[in-house]
């Protein structure tokens, strides 16, 4: 599949990758130059392959607080909230963000999760009264992210968006277009998602080509990553305990119920997640098992990466979680064991009210 | 967009993309004439191009012995690590050094400065498996993606 920027990705000589089915850039020049300019000055990525569900109707807060793991109740008007989709056994289906309008709401999920959400969704919207759409294809999203994307945004917009908080989000015009512009991303940066018609996303994107530089999804993977942002498929998955990741912040226990609830409560803390980096030139990978010094196995590596703020190999694991903080742990590739220091996530944030650059 | 490299004709490739150029002495040994064969390998403008920004090679040393179709090294990019596969079976008997301290030179000039090892080796036919330039031309076109055309386009107004 495409999205409806591909023809623009494709004039840009980006280098095209199947993603979950979808063919998209993976970066346009280099992935480290695409990683400093979201760091530095602003970068731009197309993310419209992601799943955006619509709801609207008289039980979409009933049904939502049903299947979601955060407590929709409680949401303000123009908050956005990122929270999970758990299955009967408190394992994650999907993370996800969810956007309050007055009189709807908007669920943006993860490309290769739409359709069996929405396969899920199907079996449980039954017993409510509402509507659910999906609107990816007529709704296109582009995130641009960093310190310059805050004076460039806003100069294309007559909303007032500079006082927009973190995970907030308004329905405006973007140029003279009707976009919703939310305070959020995936990349440790401040900056902006567009969400935008796609009969409309191409003269947008054509103007912010001029002062943005476009970044793929390989950028936008070792930024999340230094971020100490989960990605699904590799952090995430149908067994994964939320609470063991330490995602507490996206799941509402004091909730009555919602799915998952009760399986996820019983779920024993055998498991941790650590950030760690590599004391050498060595580049952890994904997969890598995680051992002490004398090669016990104490878990594996879900992400892995150089990482071009750190100039050294950055990885996140899952670990057990009586090993202590403090030591060393050990990555292993081809019987051989490297050297890592454990370093606690995020490795790099801006958006904390305190940004976080770790000293490795 | 940058100019395509040229496949070098006299050179073969495998499905791993790395090429290899193969050189013949001929030397008399105990008044008997011998052949010996030399593999220069490196890897492909495709491959160095797929990997994007490179960050860390690792190459055996001189010495060391390699068999076709076994890793004899690793180069690392930000985003992922290939492993170097070895197309004959022999000794290496010469690593390129200048590579140590410009792993640029892989994708300035993969196909003459940018070559990785040179492999002593006896069997001539190990390299008659490979492909020519215009097989793996054939080859690299059928690995890009080419998923169906979908429109994404809808003109419906999320707005209305």
């Amino acid at each position: 599949m495409h999205t409806v920027l591909h023809s623009e990705h494709v004039k840009l000589n980006a280098h095209i990758v199947d993603f979950h089915g979808w063919n998209m850039p993976l970066w346009y020049e280099s992935i480290m130059k695409e990683h400093e300019a979201v760091r530095n000055n602003a970068g731009m990525f197309d993310v419209s392959h992601m799943g955006r569900i619509l709801f609207k109707g008289k039980d979409s807060e009933v049904f939502l607080d049903c299947v979601l793991s955060t407590n929709v109740k409680k949401l303000q008007v123009w908050d956005a909230k990122y929270c999970f989709i758990l299955n009967e056994n408190g394992g994650i289906k999907d993370d996800c963000i969810l956007y309050k309008f007055p009189d709807k709401y908007l669920l943006v999920v993860n490309a290769s999760n739409r359709e069996k959400v929405l396969e899920h969704f199907q079996i449980h919207i039954k017993k409510f009264n509402l509507e659910m759409k999906d609107v990816s294809k007529s709704l296109a999203l582009v995130a641009v992210q960093g310190p310059d994307a805050e004076k460039i945004v806003p100069k294309l917009t007559e909303s007032p968006i500079q006082t927009l908080k973190y995970y907030k989000f308004l329905q405006g015009k973007f140029m003279k277009f009707d976009a919703l512009i939310a305070r959020t991303g995936y990349t440790g940066e401040n900056g902006y998602e567009l969400f935008i018609n796609s009969k409309d996303i191409q003269t947008c994107w054509a103007e912010l080509i001029k002062q943005v530089q476009p970044c793929g999804l390989g950028a936008r993977d070792s930024l999340r990553l230094e971020a100490g942002m989960p990605l699904y498929g590799n952090e995430l998955g149908e067994d994964s305990n939320p609470l063991e990741l330490g995602l507490h912040f996206a799941v509402s226990l004091d909730k009555e119920s919602f799915i998952g609830l009760k399986a996820l409560k019983s779920r024993q803390i055998g498991q941790r997640l650590t950030g760690f980096a590599a004391v050498n030139q060595k580049i952890p990978r994904g997969g890598n098992d995680i051992c002490t010094k004398a090669g016990k196995v104490i878990g594996k590596a879900t992400s892995g990466t150089y990482s071009p703020t750190f100039e050294r190999g950055l990885g996140i694991a899952i670990i057990e979680n009586g090993f202590p903080i403090h030591e060393s742990i050990y990555f292993k590739q081809k019987e051989e064991l490297i050297e890592a220091k454990q370093v606690e996530l995020p490795f790099y944030s801006k958006t904390r009210k305190t940004p976080i650059k770790r000293e490795l | 967009m940058e100019e395509k490299q040229k496949l070098p004709k006299n050179y073969r490739y495998s499905e791993t993309h790395e090429w290899t150029k193969v050189t013949t002495v001929k030397s008399k040994k105990k008044n008997k004439e011998v052949q010996e064969l030399t593999a220069t390998i490196g890897i492909t403008d495709y491959a160095v191009e797929k990997l994007g920004d490179l960050v860390h090679l690792e190459l055996p040393k001189v010495g060391d012995k390699v068999e076709q179709g076994n890793a004899f090294g690793e180069l690392e990019s930000v985003k992922t690590v290939a492993e170097l596969y070895s197309l004959v079976s022999g000794v290496v008997v010469e690593i390129n050094d200048d590579l140590k301290n410009n792993i640029e030179l892989l994708k300035e000039d993969p196909y003459e400065d940018g070559w990785l090892i040179k492999v002593a080796f006896n069997d001539v036919s190990e390299v008659d498996y490979l492909m020519d330039a215009d097989a793996y031309r054939d080859y690299i076109q059928s690995l890009e993606p080419h998923g169906e055309k979908e429109g994404a386009e809808e003109d419906e107004d999320f707005f209305m």
